[in-house]
C-alpha cells in the first residue's frame, strides 16, 4: 500500500469519534495481555527465555552481512534462487519478471507485511493483470475493501460480522450470513478453487535460517502451506534482517513470536522450507525464489543505536499494550505497519517529517517496550528521533523545528536556569489561569491550552510550594522565637 | 534521622502546592528532617520529551549542583525521579565527570514511596479511611522505575481502606505532557477509558503517584464526575493521618 | 554494482559485527518426549489423539474410519502404513483407495481435492507441544495432511521427541526440501474474533499414537 502518514490528524480525527471501536479495542488489548501472558508464563523459565530471545536478535543484527551471505549460500546449494532486491521498485521489478517467466495467471499468498510495504498486490494486478488472491481469511477481507490491515494478525480485527459478511457477499457471491462457521467455509471452499489454480505462491519470511539455508513460515490457517505445496513457483520475499543463525535460535524465536502474538505455543502449521520440491514428490514449488530486500535498513543499520529497530520480529504484541493503538486503530499510521511496531520503523523508512504525528501521539508510556521479546528500547528510540525531528537530521529526512518552537524551549529553559525568573513566570502563569478557575480548579483554559479543557478542568492549589514552604519556615521561625520569649518573661504576646 | 532534601516538581509547585505540602507533612510526621533547596526549578523533563535535548545539558548540570551534596533525595514524582535518574546518566554521557556526578546523584534520589518501603522500612504510616479506593499505576513509576508494589504497600496499611482491584490499572492515563495539549482528542479517549475503568471499581477515591496523572484524572473527574476524587499517593496518606494534619 | 553487492558492502562498512555469545540455545542430548504430556497438548490443540497398542492398530483405524464415513482416502507409501496394512483395514470396508505413490502427478493432483480423507505415518511428534512432524521426502506429499477434511496420522510413541529444541538438532543436520509441524486442527479468528476451526486444512485431524 501506499504510505500516507502525513494524513495521521485528518484520519485519527475520523477514527476517535469510534468510541465503540475503542472500547472494543481495549477489550482486545485486554484478551491479548490475558493470553500472551499465560502462555509466556507456561515456559519453564520466562525470564530466561526473553533473554535468549533478545540475544539471538541482537546477535543476528550485528551479524547481519555475515549472516546473510551464509543463508544465501546455503539456500543456493539447496536449489533455492536468491535474489537481491535495493528497493520497493527493484523488488516488484524482480518479481514481474517472474511472473511473466512462469507465465503466471493465479497467485496466492501468505500473509505478508513486505508485499504490503512494497505494495506488490496493486502493481501486479495493474501492470499484468494477473489475479492475487490473500489466502488468510482477513487479509483477504481487507484486500476486496481496499482497506489497509488493522493489525498485524488480525488484519480485519476492527471489523463487524456483519461487515464482513457485506464484504463477501458484494466480492465473492456469498448468500449473506453472519454465522462464523458458514462464513469461514465458503471462503475455504472459494480459496481452494484458487489454490488449485495457482500458478505462484507468494509469501513473506518468518525466519531465515543461516546454517541450514531453510526458510520457516509460520500460520494457523493453511493458506501458506497451499501457496507453497499447490502452485510450481514459490516466491518468498524477506526483508534483510530476517535471519537468524541457526534453526535452534529460529525455533526460539519462533516460539517468542507465537506467545507474544496470540497466546500460541505453537501455531497450527510451521513449514521448514529449505529448497524446491524433492524427488518423489508432486507437491512443492519446482522453483523456489528467495528475495532479500533492503528497502531503506541498510541505512538504518549504519547507526549502531537505531539499528535496534531491525530487531523486530514483527509479534505485534505492541500493539495490544499500547493505549493510542488501541483508541486511534491503525489506519492514522498510515502504513501498513500500525502501533509502536509502525512507530519504531515508519519514521526510519519513511523519514521523520512525514511520520512526525506518528511518534509524536505517544505518551512514552513503556508500554510496548515492556512486552517486546526482543528487547526494542522503544521510550529511548522515540525519544531519540524527537531530537532527531528538532536538530533536522537530513539522514533521515528531518527538517529542522522551527523558529518558535526553538525560541520557546529557550525561554523556557532560561526560566529553568534561574529562580528569579522561574518564580516569575510561575506567577504570571498562575494569574493567566487564574482567570477561568472556580473552586481549586481551571475549567477554561487560554490560548493554546484550550484544548485542555475541552475535555477536562485543571487543578490548581492556593499556593505554589515555593509560597507553602516560605510561610512554613516563617512560622516555625516565629514559633521557636515565641517558645523562647515565653521561656524568658511568660508574658503573653499577641 | 538522615535529612531529606524535597525535590519537588516544577508542575507540584507551580499548580500542586498542596501535594508539595502534604509531601512535607507526611515525612515529617514520620520524623524526618527536611530541607528544600529553594533555588530548584524543574528537571528539564518537557524539554527531554520534546526533542530539546541539548538545553537540558545546563538544566540537568545545575540541577546536580544544587542537590549532589544531599544524603537522600526524595520526590513526589515518578517520572521526574526517572529524569534525574536514568536520563540525566545519559544526557551526559559525552562528558565523563559530569556523567560520574550524574550517576552519583541517582543513586540518592528517590521516589517517595520507593523511599519510605525500601530505604526507611516503613510501610504503615498510621492512616486511616473508611472507604474503598483504587490505584492507578503511573507509567515512569512501574515501567521506568519498576516501583510498583511500594505503594501498594503503603495503601494497604491505612486502616479501613479496602483497595478495589482496578482494571488495566498500567493502562497509561493519557496525560504524557505536551501530548495532552497536542493531541487533545486521543489524551481524552484515554482518560476516559482510564475514568470508565475507575468507575467500575465503585471506589470514591483514585490514588495516582504522579503529578501529570493528578492533573489529567483529577481535572477530568472534577468536570465530569465531581463527587469522585482522584489523590496523590502523599495527600490521601498526609491528609488521613491519625494523629490530625498538622501545618 | 548489483543490488547485492551493495547491500552487503553497506552492511559491512557500518561497524564491526562483535562475536558476541554465537551460541544462545543450550545444546542438549536427544530427549524423548513423554506420551501423556504429547495427549493433553495435541487434544489442546483440537486433534483428536486416539492412543492404542501395536495389536490394536487395525481396529483404532476401523473405528475412525467409521467415525468419519468416508468412501474414499490416500494414503502416503512409508513403512508404518503397510506394516500395519492400513490399505487391508480400510479396503475391507469398501473404502476406494489409493497409494500415493502409484498415482501419476496429474491424477494425485486431481484424486487429492477429491478424497475425503488422508492417512499418513509422521517422522517425528513434539510431547511439549502437541505436534506432528512431516518430512516430505517423497512418500508423504504436502497436500495430503491439508487438503482433504479428514487427516489421520499414525505416530508411534518411540517417535516423540520432548519439544522443537530436539527437532532443531535432528534438522539441522540433515536437510528434507520440505518439513512440515502439525499442532491441532488449522483454524481462524478472523471473523469478529470467533474461532472456526478447520479453516484451509482438514476439518478434522485424528493422531493414532502407537505404544510400541
Amino acid at each position: 500500500m501506499k504510505a500516507h502518514p502525513q494524513d495521521y490528524i485528518k484520519i485519527m480525527r475520523e477514527e476517535i469519534i469510534k468510541e465503540e471501536q475503542a472500547s472494543f479495542m481495549n477489550q482486545v488489548g485486554a484478551v491479548f495481555g490475558y493470553l500472551t501472558s499465560a502462555s509466556l508464563g507456561q515456559m519453564a523459565d520466562q525470564a530466561l527465555a526473553r533473554e535468549q530471545s533478545v540475544a539471538i536478535r541482537e546477535n543476528a543484527v550485528e551479524n547481519l552481512p555475515e549472516l546473510l551471505e551464509t543463508f544465501e549460500k546455503n539456500a543456493v546449494k539447496n536449489g533455492m534462487e536468491v535474489l537481491w532486491a535495493a528497493d520497493a521498485e527493484e523488488a516488484r521489478s524482480i518479481i514481474k519478471d517472474l511472473v511473466k517467466k512462469h507465465e503466471a495467471k493465479v497467485i496466492t499468498k501468505g500473509k505478508s507485511m513486505i508485499s504490503e510495504e512494497i505494495d506488490l498486490n496493486h502493481y501486479l494486478e495493474e501492470e499484468l493483470g494477473v489475479k492475487i488472491y490473500e489466502g488468510d481469511l482477513g487479509e483477504l477481507i481487507v484486500q476486496m475493501r481496499g482497506t489497509p490491515p488493522f493489525h498485524i494478525v488480525g488484519p480485519a480485527i476492527n471489523l463487524n460480522i456483519q461487515q464482513i459478511a457485506q464484504t463477501l457477499v458484494d466480492h465473492i457471491g456469498m448468500e449473506y450470513t453472519e454465522d462464523a462457521k458458514a462464513i469461514a467455509n465458503y471462503v475455504r471452499t472459494f480459496m481452494r478453487r484458487q489454490f488449485e489454480q495457482a500458478d505462484m505462491g507468494i509469501t513473506g519470511v518468518n525466519m531465515a535460517v543461516a546454517s541450514t539455508g531453510s526458510i520457516i513460515l509460520v500460520e494457523n490457517e493453511g493458506n501458506i502451506r497451499w501457496s507453497t505445496a499447490a502452485p510450481k513457483v514459490h516466491v518468498a520475499i524477506m526483508s534483510l534482517e530476517k535471519v537468524v543463525a541457526d534453526m535452534a535460535d529460529a525455533f526460539h524465536i519462533m516460539e517468542m513470536l507465537s506467545r507474544s502474538c496470540t497466546g500460541q505455543g505453537m501455531t497450527s502449521y510451521v513449514s521448514v522450507l529449505s529448497g524446491p520440491r524433492a524427488a518423489g514428490e508432486y507437491d512443492g514449488a519446482e522453483k523456489m525464489y528467495v528475495i532479500i530486500l533492503d528497502n531503506g535498513r541498510s541505512k538504518i543499520y549504519q547507526d549502531p543505536f537505531l539499528r535496534q529497530a531491525l530487531k523486530c520480529i514483527r509479534c505485534g504484541r505492541c500493539g495490544t499494550a499500547c493505549p493510542i493503538y488501541l483508541t486511534v486503530g491503525a489506519y492514522p499510521y498510515g502504513w501498513c505497519y500500525p502501533g509502536p511496531m509502525g512507530t519504531v520503523i515508519s519514521p526510519l523508512l519513511l523519514g521523520l517529517d512525514d511520520t512526525y504525528n506518528v511518534y509524536e501521539a505517544c505518551t512514552l508510556c513503556g508500554g510496548c517496550e515492556s512486552v517486546c521479546p526482543t528487547g526494542i528500547r522503544h521510550v529511548e528510540l522515540f525519544h531519540h528521533y524527537r531530537a532527531m525531528k528538532v536538530a533536522g537530521d537530513k539522514r533521515f529526512k528531518a527538517t529542522r523545528s522551527s523558529f518558535m518552537e526553538r525560541a520557546g524551549f529557550k525561554s523556557w529553559a532560561a526560566a529553568m536556569r534561574s529562580p528569579a525568573l522561574f518564580e516569575k513566570s510561575v506567577g504570571l502563569i498562575r494569574n493567566y489561569l487564574h482567570v477561568g478557575s472556580k473552586e481549586g480548579q481551571v475549567n477554561k483554559m487560554p490560548g493554546t491550552l484550550k484544548a485542555w479543557s475541552a475535555y477536562r478542568d485543571l487543578p490548581i492549589a492556593e499556593k505554589t510550594f515555593h509560597q507553602y514552604w516560605a510561610e512554613r519556615e516563617k512560622t516555625s521561625v516565629s514559633e521557636k522565637e515565641a517558645a523562647a520569649g515565653s521561656d524568658k518573661g511568660g508574658q503573653d504576646h499577641e | 534521622m538522615q535529612r531529606i532534601s524535597l525535590f519537588i516538581p516544577c508542575a507540584v509547585d507551580a499548580l500542586l502546592g498542596d501535594v508539595g505540602a502534604d509531601t512535607v507533612r507526611l515525612l515529617s510526621s514520620l520524623g524526618f528532617e527536611l530541607i528544600y533547596h529553594a533555588e530548584q526549578t524543574c528537571c528539564g523533563q518537557p524539554a527531554i520529551s520534546a526533542g530539546h535535548v541539548d538545553l537540558v545539558r545546563d538544566i540537568a548540570k545545575r540541577f546536580i549542583e544544587i542537590f549532589e551534596d544531599d544524603e537522600i533525595i526524595v520526590s513526589p514524582s515518578g517520572s521526574c525521579v526517572n529524569t534525574v535518574k536514568n536520563d540525566y546518566p545519559r544526557l551526559l554521557s559525552d562528558e565523563p565527570e559530569w556523567h560520574l556526578r550524574a550517576l552519583n546523584l541517582g543513586e540518592k534520589v528517590y521516589e517517595i514511596s520507593q523511599f519510605l518501603v525500601d530505604q526507611a522500612g516503613i510501610e504503615d504510616v498510621h492512616a486511616s479511611f473508611t472507604g474503598k479506593i483504587a490505584y492507578h499505576k503511573s507509567c515512569h513509576l512501574l515501567r521506568a522505575l519498576g516501583i510498583d508494589l511500594q505503594p501498594q504497600k503503603l495503601l494497604s496499611h491505612v486502616k479501613g481502606a479496602e483497595i478495589v482491584p482496578l482494571n488495566a490499572a498500567e493502562q497509561c492515563c493519557g496525560f504524557g505532557g505536551q501530548f495532552a495539549i497536542k493531541y487533545p482528542q486521543v489524551s481524552h479517549a484515554l482518560v476516559r477509558q482510564k475514568t470508565q475503568n475507575f468507575l467500575q471499581t465503585g471506589a470514591e477515591v483514585l490514588i495516582v503517584s504522579d503529578p501529570g496523572c493528578l492533573l489529567n484524572i483529577g481535572g477530568y473527574l472534577h468536570r465530569n464526575h465531581p463527587h469522585l476524587k482522584a489523590r496523590h499517593l502523599v495527600s490521601f496518606l498526609a491528609q488521613n493521618l491519625e494523629g490530625g494534619v498538622s501545618i | 554494482m548489483s543490488s547485492r553487492a551493495m547491500i552487503l558492502e553497506k552492511l559491512r562498512a557500518a561497524g564491526s559485527p562483535e562475536r558476541i555469545n554465537r551460541e544462545v540455545m543450550p545444546r542438549t542430548e536427544i530427549r524423548r518426549g513423554d506420551a501423556d504430556v504429547f495427549i493433553e497438548k495435541a487434544t489442546a490443540a483440537a486433534a483428536q489423539v486416539i492412543k492404542t497398542t501395536v495389536d490394536n492398530v487395525p481396529q483404532a483405524v476401523r473405528d475412525i474410519l467409521a467415525e468419519i464415513g468416508c468412501r474414499n482416502l490416500l494414503l502416503s507409501d512409508e513403512g508404518i502404513i503397510r506394516e500395519f496394512k492400513i490399505e487391508a483395514v480400510a479396503g475391507e470396508m469398501g473404502i476406494a483407495l489409493q497409494f500415493t505413490g502409484e498415482l501419476p502427478a496429474e491424477e494425485y493432483r486431481s484424486q487429492i481435492f477429491q478424497v475425503e480423507a488422508g492417512i499418513s505415518g509422521c517422522d517425528f511428534a513434539l510431547a511439549d507441544s502437541g505436534s506432528i512432524v512431516i518430512k516430505h521426502d517423497g512418500d508423504k506429499q504436502r497436500l495430503l495432511s491439508l487438503a482433504p477434511d479428514h487427516y489421520i496420522a499414525l505416530v508411534k510413541a518411540s517417535q516423540l521427541l520432548k519439544d522443537r529444541f530436539d527437532l532443531a538438532l535432528l534438522l539441522e543436520k540433515e536437510k528434507t526440501a520440505a518439513v512440515t509441524l502439525i499442532t491441532g486442527v488449522s483454524r481462524t479468528a478472523d471473523v469478529a474474533l470467533q474461532v472456526v476451526l478447520g479453516m484451509h486444512g482438514p476439518r478434522k485431524v485424528y493422531i493414532l499414537l502407537i505404544e510400541d
